[in-house]
């Protein structure tokens, strides 16, 4: 039986996120050195794309038994999410006025932001569950 | 939602992973269905009262507040 007005998510294989927090380690990691080795900014643009890019493939990719309800806690943490990120839009430029902060890869930094939430909100939403589950157990 | 899953499961002796493996779906799943946390589609719900050989609306009742 299937949906046709959601139609089918696209996701990525369970392996995928792995893969993902692998490339936005590598790129948090050599960003946090950056400042050490004086590399140029194509290099530092390079590695904010890694992060935000590994994060966006984790974020897109099966958990080991996708179901059901795993999918609406991935749209419940993406909603979240969302709304994050609206709110810190909405808020920013007032804080810039209050605090008077030069803000610079504000994009990046919003972008980031919410799939750090969206991860941070999946994994709490998931682990109530998997918690929940483990105190009344098979029988 | 109501549902007597634990029960029909208690009474076929079967284990919530023997009934998230034939449903296919984890064991969480399950575990939210019965304590009515998760409300599970009706694709799911189908399949898990084929699954009992039972009718859906001898596995799951409304309750009044599901009426509103």
């Amino acid at each position: 039986m299937k949906n046709k007005i959601i139609g089918k998510v696209l996701l990525l294989p369970h392996v995928y996120k792995t893969v993902g927090f692998i490339v936005a380690a590598i790129g948090g990691a050599t960003l946090i050195v950056f400042p050490y080795f004086h590399l140029d900014k194509i290099f530092q643009s390079c590695c904010m794309a890694f992060i935000v890019i590994g994060l966006y493939v984790a974020a897109i990719s099966r958990d080991r038994q996708e179901d059901e309800m795993l999918r609406s806690i991935r749209f419940a943490a993406l909603f979240a999410a969302f709304g994050y990120g609206v709110l810190v839009v909405a808020i920013d430029p007032f804080a810039d006025l209050i605090f008077s902060i030069q803000r610079k890869d504000s994009n990046f930094a919003t972008v980031l932001r919410s799939l750090f939430f969206y991860h941070f909100m999946f994994y709490i939403m998931k682990r109530s569950t998997c918690k929940d589950s483990g105190m009344e157990d098979t029988q | 939602m109501k549902n007597t899953i634990k029960v029909e499961r208690a009474r076929r002796d079967m284990t919530q992973q023997q009934l998230a493996d034939l449903a296919g779906v984890s064991r969480q799943t399950i575990n939210y269905i019965e304590t009515q946390h998760y409300m599970p589609s009706a694709a799911l719900v189908l399949k898990i009262s084929e699954i009992f050989d039972m009718t859906v609306n001898e596995l799951f009742t409304l309750e009044e507040s599901d009426r509103e």
